[in-house]
């Protein structure tokens, strides 16, 4: 049984996404800030992170930079509304998976 | 050219007039020479008509493009002495003119054309009594030569008038050219601006009229650059946030079971208030966009005493608090009611999302120095330096966390209010010591001194 942790700070949009994860048989984590994100990928407990890029406390890019340079290795894939080219870049380069 | 010309004319007449009194006098010298009648050689009157055009001929002293002939019996017979330059018995086509000339003929000043020359001639058929033989006597006048001389004149003026005009043409050109350079640079600069690429500027150089209106532009350019700027980022915020509740909507449809029955009643809630979140953001982003225009706020005087109260009436709907009047200031103001109203309650509604049941929120009003402030004042946790500027930010909700209500345009639109009033909007806070919200406007065409203003709070039962 696979863990994700969701970082997504609008609790309606989260909601259907762990309904969905459940669904599908996984076991979904949802947190609203990239601060409680941090904490919880670090603990190796989490197979993948679905990252949004407007958290309110720290931008996702932060979160995602500050995760690989912990040397934590785990798949992130940024889910957001933020289509622009450059963020998708910027995403992928940042150590993501998949945007 | 055309007064050179004109004179030139004028000139020309003249010359005509000279030469005319000219053949008069030596006809007249001529008549006086006859009336006299005596040979001058001989002391005797004049046998033959020929003695007595030898003798005027000998007398006459033409000036230099004149001269002088006598004929006698239809034939050249004196010509004047060789100093005289003009030669008219040289012409053929005047000498067979003159030899037509009869004794019966009047005294006559004629022109004639011929193809050395264009003369103009007195001619003066003389008879002796006695003398079988008359004589014809012709003083002479060369008219090319002697326009000739005044229309080299005039060539050279002609000549210098078109050499000016041309210097002037070419030094105009070239000064207009440098003078013009500039616009047509503004000219090629603005045919390269378009409304995706506003950032081009026209470069400025000097300190006369030109460059004072390249600045202008170069102004206006500013303006519409952060014009079209602002719109494509308030375009851009407005997708951006609109998607949020249609993913929201798409996600929780898309993982609804329509077999079961609290899910289905728990989503459509949910759904009616995602659309009404939507609602809210459409009819915000059109307020913003109207701020946009002239007849965004209309000015009338406005009672603020009384608008204070009626603010506060329709406050009280927001929530339970204790609602005050810090101080009530009794003028009248122009001032556009009903967007004042807006900004107060959108003021009020923030104190009530971040304030608890029967906290504090105060309503005020003053006068001072010119300015009317009016502000809504709460109790709560108050706003630290950072998210009071982020607060006036579209869609940044500063002291919002997650499930807070509002689309993120409440202050941009008071904002907009207080500037289409010529004002701006002030945030006096500390945290933990509440909020003060300020619309500082001015208090223009205050028809009457503030009467009075209650400085004590009044609680509102």
């Amino acid at each position: 049984m696979s863990h994700i942790l969701i970082a997504e700070d609008e609790e309606r949009i989260s909601s259907f996404i762990a309904k969905g994860l459940r669904a599908a048989g996984y076991t979904p984590t949802a947190v609203g800030t990239g601060r409680e994100a941090l904490d919880l990928a670090r603990t190796g407990e989490f197979d993948l992170l679905v990252l949004d890029l407007g958290l309110p406390d720290q931008d996702g890019f932060a979160v995602l930079t500050r995760l690989r340079s912990l040397g934590v290795t785990m798949p992130v894939i940024i889910l957001t509304a933020r289509s622009s080219v450059t963020d998708t870049v910027a995403g992928l380069e940042g150590g993501a998976d998949d945007y | 050219m055309l007064a050179g010309s004109t004179a030139y004319l004028l000139l020309r007449d003249r010359t005509d007039a000279r030469i005319d009194e000219s053949l008069t006098r030596s006809v007249q010298e001529f008549r006086a020479l006859a009336a006299d009648g005596v040979d001058p050689r001989t002391g005797l009157p004049f046998a033959t008509a020929s003695d007595l055009v030898y003798i005027a001929i000998q007398r006459t002293l033409p000036p230099e493009t004149a001269g002088v002939v006598g004929l006698v019996a239809g034939a050249i017979e004196w010509t004047a002495p060789a100093s005289v330059p003009l030669r008219p018995e040289l012409d053929d086509a005047l000498v067979a003119r003159l030899e037509l000339i009869g004794a019966d003929d009047p005294v006559r000043i004629t022109t004639l054309e011929t193809a050395l020359t264009t003369y103009r001639y007195a001619s003066i058929p003389v008879t002796v009594v006695g003398d079988p033989a008359s004589a014809v006597l012709v003083f002479v006048h060369d008219r090319t030569a002697e326009h000739a001389e005044l229309t080299a004149t005039y060539r050279t003026y002609g000549l210098v008038s078109l050499a000016s005009l041309i210097l002037i043409g070419v030094v105009g050109w070239v000064v207009a050219g440098r003078l013009l350079s500039p616009l047509r640079r503004l000219g090629a600069t603005a045919q390269r601006i378009t409304d995706s690429d506003l950032s081009d500027r026209i470069a400025v150089s000097g300190h006369d009229d030109v460059s004072d209106l390249t600045r202008t532009v170069n102004a206006m350019l500013d303006r519409l650059e952060i014009s079209f700027a602002s719109q494509r980022r308030l375009l851009d915020d407005a997708g951006h946030e609109l998607r949020t509740p249609l993913t929201i909507l798409r996600g929780h449809l898309e993982l609804l079971d329509p077999t079961d029955a609290a899910e289905v009643a728990a989503t459509r809630a949910l759904a009616l208030d995602e659309v009404d979140r939507m609602h809210r953001l459409v009819e915000d982003l059109v307020t913003l966009a109207k701020a946009e225009r002239p007849d965004f706020v209309e000015l009338a005087p406005v009672d603020v005493g009384r608008l204070i109260d009626d603010v506060l009436d329709k406050a009280r709907t927001l929530g339970a608090r204790r609602w005050l009047i810090d101080a009530r200031a009794e003028v009248l103001v122009e001032l556009d009611a009903q967007r004042i109203t807006q900004a107060l309650l959108q003021f009020a509604a923030n104190a009530v999302k971040f304030s608890t049941y029967g906290a504090v929120i105060a309503f005020g009003s003053a006068v001072d120095d010119g300015r009317l402030l009016l502000w809504v004042r709460d109790e709560g946790q108050g706003v630290g330096p950072a998210d009071a500027e982020r607060n006036f930010e579209r869609f940044a909700r500063g002291r919002a966390g997650r499930g807070v209500e509002g689309s993120g345009l409440g202050l941009p639109i008071v904002t907009a209010i207080a500037e289409a009033h010529a004002g701006a909007v002030h945030l006096d806070s500390q945290p933990g010591h509440g909020a003060t919200f300020i619309l500082d406007l001015p208090a223009r065409d205050v028809m009457s001194e503030p009467r009075s203003t209650s400085p004590q709070t009044l609680e509102i039962p």
